[in-house]
């Protein structure tokens, strides 16, 4: 069609308005925004403002060229090995993720588990520093709750209390 | 009720291990075929080990810090898998941009950023209002993007006939507005 077409006067006018313009600093929109102009859910103010931007912003449009390109690809299923390594990544007990680096933080936190836990870590520490001994304690004793019984256990195998320390 | 198709997007970011293999299901091969496309776009060929790598890179970083991106998506805005097709895009490009291709420079990988704050300068500032946005867009598309009538009408998500009248009034207000200057 001849519209379709642009010719040589058209492109003239163009450079002219490119010329005359000047460079302004602009700030780009987020996924959000994005994401709602594609699923045309973007109206009024809000969409005349998203189309500003993408008038004045080479990287946004260009990403919005090739968002429609991606939105309209035909979709293939991933291997069976892939998706099971990516359920993964969240464990099954506690609907905790697998990459929090900081998970021990939540550990710590928790003044009962923490208690138990440094105690279990105390007493191997000082079975290994006093005798060289393997100290054995079923994790019923650990979780029983009993806390100030392991503590002066660990102390005593430490040897602080019979050396008037504490 | 924030849930897409059977996934209930609260207990989802809240880390129910159960709507999480749900959604991984769901949109697994979503994000697969869309980093396939991207490997094929920008490295003309896809490698399984890159594939792997970023299709696991998407799924972590939706979880990373107490699932903080997963929580930014509104599901009021945008269909769910608009808005993962943006975040695997964003994955992808800083994969790439991180990870060269082997025997292939850095420099030469034409890849824009997904971090486009900053460096984005806008070209057009007549004066202001002499074209609407939706014609000075529609003006980018044609003569700096090179797309024909159709392909704009896709992008902007309209008809043909609309991309055809909104050029043509905007060129009739830049023939008149220059005219007028000389």
């Amino acid at each position: 069609m001849e519209e379709s077409k642009i010719n040589k006067e058209e492109r003239q006018l163009w450079s002219c308005f490119k010329k005359t313009s000047r460079q302004r600093k602009t700030v780009c929109l987020n996924d959000n925004s994005l994401s709602a102009y594609l699923d045309g859910r973007l109206k009024g103010s809000k969409g005349k403002f998203m189309e500003e931007h993408l008038a004045s912003c080479p990287a946004c449009l260009e990403k919005l060229i090739q968002m429609r390109v991606l939105l309209a690809i035909e979709i293939e299923e991933a291997p069976l090995t892939m998706r099971q390594k990516a359920k993964d990544h969240v464990s099954g007990d506690l609907g905790q993720t697998n990459q929090d680096a900081f998970a021990w933080w939540k550990l710590i936190l928790q003044p009962q588990k923490s208690l138990a836990w440094g105690v279990v870590l105390l007493l191997i520490c000082a079975a290994g520093i006093k005798s060289g001994e393997i100290m054995t304690l079923s994790r019923a004793e650990v979780f029983s709750g009993q806390s100030n019984n392991l503590v002066e256990s660990a102390l005593d195998v430490l040897g602080m209390q019979d050396n008037g320390i504490i | 009720m924030s849930s897409q198709n059977n996934i209930n997007f609260r207990q989802l970011s809240e880390g129910d291990k159960r709507q999480w293999d749900e959604f991984v299901e769901q949109y697994s091969a979503l994000i697969y075929s869309v980093i396939r496309k991207l490997l094929l776009l920008y490295r003309k060929e896809v490698q399984d080990w890159d594939l792997n790598e970023i299709f696991q890179e998407v799924f972590v970083r939706l979880i990373k810090d107490e699932y903080r991106l997963l929580k930014t998506y509104d599901p009021g805005k945008a269909a769910l898998s608009t808005w993962l097709t943006i975040v695997t895009r964003s994955t992808t490009i800083d994969y790439l941009r991180r990870i060269p291709a082997q025997h292939q420079p850095l420099d030469n990988i034409e890849v824009a950023s997904s971090n486009d704050e900053n460096e984005v300068f806008s070209s057009i500032d007549l004066p202001k209002h002499l074209l609407t946005s939706r014609q000075k867009l529609v003006l980018e598309l044609l003569f700096e993007k090179d797309l024909d009538v159709s392909e704009a009408a896709a992008v902007l998500g309209v008809d043909a006939q609309t991309i055809r009248s909104t050029k043509h009034k905007a060129l009739e207000v830049l023939r008149k507005y220059f005219k007028k200057e000389t």
